[in-house]
């Protein structure tokens, strides 16, 4: 019983303690005006790097304590059905219009991602991870996880790929001579998932609209797709 | 369980204030536990099924068509759903600080990362962003 209780109250100190890292961090990315090189999840795992350090406990040890925190990013993936249930009506009107780009986009940035690498005689496991790199989080270390890359690899890769693409989207729509809002929307969305769709409603509604649409799609058709041809 | 979808008739508006809070905050909480239940009805037919696909697409997908049907989300789902999906960073914590363990593995390949994470990025973006600027052209 008392073992139990010390489970239980290291995994609310845990999972507060990663609670209060990221509110911290939330607050200096607001305060940069949400810089996307300010990114919360990057001061949050310093952080919780820094205090498991501290306190010498194992990095093991930690991800059970705040099991609870791990398990709800379940839940709040399915909860992406309701942006694409809003944006269905778009998609149905706008067709093929819509879907070939994300198609393309989201073929494209693995593809590339993935010759990359590919030349660097990388261990496969490292190529396995570089081809989720433009899913939404969630999606991508779960899909990573199935066709034997690693999940929290994925992760770090998408958010770098997400900070990439927020930061020179700008300077890409200007080169590519994309003055619409709804294809900005497409491009940041299929390319740089959830972190592009944060930059998107920095542009416009319609913007990120279209980005959300594409997060969506885009994570949904990779995350069939990828275990088909790998799983 | 039933919430009641309309407060009271009660007169003090500090009590009625405080009603609606209450209200709102259970009705995401259910919220919130309409989509365990989806993630975990999803997990359970994965495992059964003993199928390698993520289980919270199936849930996205038992979810959407749900939605198709009902034609509308429910207001438990919005009020649950939208603090869930603007934090969300906050559930990759855990999985993220497993990085320790592959930092070895990143400095290994500087320049094939460098290469895949940014110059590949950029190139998708480009790529994507001029197709879909032709393909969406004055469309409303």
């Amino acid at each position: 019983m008392f073992a139990l209780n010390g489970i239980f109250v290291m995994s609310i100190a845990w999972i507060s303690l990663s609670v209060g890292a990221y509110l911290i961090s939330l607050f200096a990315y607001q305060k940069a005006k949400n810089h996307p090189a300010m990114h919360p999840l990057i001061g949050s795992t310093v952080i919780v790097i820094a205090s498991v350090h501290f306190w010498g406990i194992e990095f093991e040890a930690y991800q059970q304590y705040a099991w609870l925190l791990a398990f709800m990013l379940g839940p709040a993936t399915v909860a992406l059905a309701i942006p694409l249930y809003n944006q269905l009506r778009v998609l149905v009107r706008l067709g093929w219009r819509v879907v070939l780009p994300i198609c393309v986009g989201g073929t494209l940035a693995p593809l590339l991602a993935w010759i990359s690498i590919y030349f660097f005689d990388t261990p496969i496991n490292l190529q396995m991870t570089m081809l989720v790199k433009s899913i939404t989080t969630p999606l991508a270390m779960s899909t990573a996880q199935a066709i034997g890359g690693v999940a929290s690899l994925a992760a770090v890769f998408v958010i770098l790929t997400g900070i990439v693409g927020a930061i020179f989207g700008p300077l890409v729509f200007r080169l590519s001579g994309n003055h619409s809002h709804m294809a900005q929307g497409i491009a940041l969305g299929s390319v740089a998932h959830a972190i592009g769709t944060s930059k998107a409603i920095t542009i416009s509604e319609s913007c990120a609209a279209f980005a959300t649409l594409a997060v969506c799609l885009n994570g949904i058709i990779t995350a069939i797709v990828l275990p088909l041809l790998f799983g | 369980m039933t919430i009641p979808s309309k407060i009271p008739n009660i007169s003090s508006p500090f009590i009625r204030k405080v009603l609606s809070k209450i209200l709102v905050l259970a009705q995401g909480v259910l919220g919130i536990a309409m989509l365990v239940g989806i993630f975990l009805f999803s997990q359970f037919v994965i495992y059964q099924l003993e199928l390698s696909f993520p289980p919270a697409l199936m849930g996205i997908g038992i979810l959407l068509v749900g939605l198709i049907l009902i034609r509308r989300v429910p207001k438990p789902l919005i009020l649950g759903a939208t603090p869930i999906l603007q934090h969300m960073v906050v559930f990759f914590i855990p999985a993220i600080v497993g990085i320790v363990s592959y930092v070895d593995l990143m400095i290994a390949f500087p320049v094939a990362l460098v290469l895949s994470i940014v110059v590949s990025t950029i190139a998708s973006l480009f790529i994507t962003s001029w197709l879909s600027a032709k393909l969406l052209k004055g469309q409303q």
